[in-house]
């Protein structure tokens, strides 16, 4: 039996569920022929501010138990270099192309949001209010539902493009964060980002991260972050159940499956990509087979069929 | 090109000094593969998020090999690997290098993994480079024979005098060289630029913490001076970098 592998999420339809993360794909051509881009719905771009961010000093990567904890500080080329450079290239990229927004200001949000909604490359915007890497990276505004809300709000105001919010998964309420994000206009939520972390070098006795915190990856939070897809899930009601984009250390089409039977319509890859740059193609297909054996004609179906 | 994976079958395991030498059948990055180049290899049980990355120390055929310096349980993991194997890499990444004529090259310790394939194919073309090779004792001469077996002119140097001249190699390399190439540990590059005449280019290898080897995720950054960006990437723009545009300042030794 044939599966139907388009599924709609955050007001776009799209031709699989794999989306590659942001931070992990750069401008979206770097990785070239060794990411199959026919199997990718969508790639979300490296994070731009309105300014240009040179990023944290290294080292900026280590690697831990089941995980790694990055602290690269949202290093981009800003705003202009990002229209006139890096969307140009890519013009023929065969999935949607969205792009992620993070700021220092409410205002910044709004000014990088307002810009890209005039670039017909862009099919979607990702709010990034969750970089544990950079002091006003955002997270000041997701501690705070209200001001969440707003920030949100502010920038539905000026795009009439599809507007995603990447979570921070470590809030006192997730479930009040996601209803938030919800109010303030948001048509997915990425669910969710790094958790911060930090990691020590015991024989130089100093810490491994050039920013000594950095933000943790990887299937060591594959079980946290599945919790958290569930609760944003259920905390919508059915009918207007939230569009959720689940990220949190999925590596095979096992994980993406879990997380689209707790709610997820779609699933984000990351820190898998360097493991094995084969993971889209392979999620994809296996998220097929599973669908075709089980008795669902499309992948879409998977979404919150979770028996409990 | 741009950079494949292949599942190469692991012909060779050999040891070589404190190290060992793995060698895959890997066509098509050693048809691509050039000097100073590296590629990204996957540890051996799935339990590893990020490859590692290792220079390509050969190429011959269709065979590619990679010198391995056990340092923790996933390089552990791929200097066990037995021939039949599979040794998945990506490669080649990072851009090849020629350096100018004349260029002296330098080495220290494990550093000779990246630039054996250089000097190998220097050999090859039948010219002759001045190499200075040092460890701090015969048993981190990784290579040693093999390099005693090129047409190079060759001075090794240890620590501990247990083979070639005793001291630090920065102390014999020509002070008024044109060009210098070096890989080695950091503290060798500070020394070697403290050391030669102000008139001399060093390139050096760097190696950092890499996670995607294209470019993607800014992870491999080195701080670089006089530049319009403050970073550049090992994987991309390196991993031979102007010795004279990287910002010592903020740089650490740990590597």
């Amino acid at each position: 039996m044939s599966v139907s592998t388009t599924v709609g999420v955050g007001g776009l339809e799209l031709a699989t569920p794999v989306i590659l993360a942001s931070g992990c794909v750069g401008y979206g051509d770097e990785w070239g022929d060794l990411i199959d881009r026919e199997a990718v719905g969508a790639v979300v771009l490296k994070g731009v501010s309105r300014e240009p961010w040179v990023g944290n000093v290294g080292p900026r990567l280590a690697e831990v138990p089941a995980g790694v904890v990055n602290a690269v500080g949202l290093e981009n080329v800003g705003l202009e270099r990002f229209i006139q450079e890096k969307l140009p290239a890519l013009e023929s990229f065969p999935a949607a192309v969205v792009a992620n927004v993070v700021g220092k200001t409410a205002r910044e949000y709004v000014e990088v949001c307002a810009a890209l909604d005039e670039q017909p490359r862009v099919n979607a915007l990702e709010l990034n209010v969750s970089c544990p890497n950079v002091k006003t990276g955002g997270m000041t505004f997701a501690a705070n539902a209200e001001a969440l809300r707003r920030l949100i709000r502010d920038c539905r105001d000026v795009t009439t493009k599809p507007l995603w919010v990447k979570l921070p998964p470590m809030v006192t309420d997730f479930a009040a964060t996601a209803k938030a994000a919800l109010a303030g206009g948001a048509d997915a939520l990425t669910v969710a980002n790094t958790y911060p972390a930090m990691v020590v070098d015991v024989a130089a006795r100093r810490p491994v991260l050039g920013n000594v915190y950095g933000g943790l990856s990887g299937p060591a939070i594959r079980a946290i972050t599945l919790r958290l897809v569930r609760i944003a899930y259920e905390g919508t009601p059915q009918g207007s159940r939230a569009n959720i984009i689940a990220s949190g250390g999925i590596d095979g089409w096992e994980a993406a499956a879990a997380y689209m039977l707790a709610g997820a319509r779609a699933v984000a890859i990351g820190t898998a990509l360097f493991t094995n740059p084969r993971t889209p193609r392979e999620i994809l297909d296996g998220l097929v087979n599973y669908a075709s054996a089980n008795g669902f004609t499309s992948l879409e179906e998977l979404c919150g069929a979770l028996a409990v | 090109m741009t950079p494949v994976r292949e599942l190469a079958p692991v012909v060779a395991n050999e040891p070589l000094a404190a190290g060992q030498v793995v060698t895959a059948r890997a066509p098509l990055v050693a048809a691509a593969a050039r000097p100073f180049q590296f590629v990204l290899a996957a540890v051996p049980d799935g339990r590893f998020p990020l490859r590692r990355p290792f220079s390509v120390f050969d190429v011959k055929g269709e065979d590619v090999s990679v010198l391995i310096r056990q340092v923790g349980s996933g390089t552990a993991r791929l200097a066990a690997l037995e021939p039949g194997a599979a040794l998945d890499i990506i490669g080649p990444l990072g851009k090849e290098f020629l350096p100018e004529e004349g260029a002296v090259f330098v080495a220290g310790g494990i550093g000779i993994a990246g630039i054996y394939f250089a000097l190998a194919e220097r050999a090859r073309r039948g010219e002759q480079t001045e190499v200075y090779f040092g460890a701090r004792n015969a048993d981190e001469l990784y290579a040693a024979d093999l390099l005693a077996a090129l047409p190079l002119k060759l001075t090794f140097v240890t620590e501990d005098g247990s083979r070639g001249i005793r001291g630090k190699v920065v102390e014999f390399v020509p002070r008024d060289a044109k060009v210098v190439v070096a890989c080695g540990p950091r503290a060798m590059y500070r020394s070697l630029l403290a050391t030669v005449s102000p008139a001399t280019r060093v390139y050096v290898l760097m190696e950092e913490r890499m996670a995607c080897g294209v470019g993607a995720c800014r992870g491999c950054v080195v701080p670089v001076t006089g530049e319009v960006w403050p970073f550049v990437t090992v994987c991309r723009e390196g991993p031979v970098f102007d010795g004279r545009t990287i910002a010592w300042e903020k740089v650490e030794d740990r590597i």
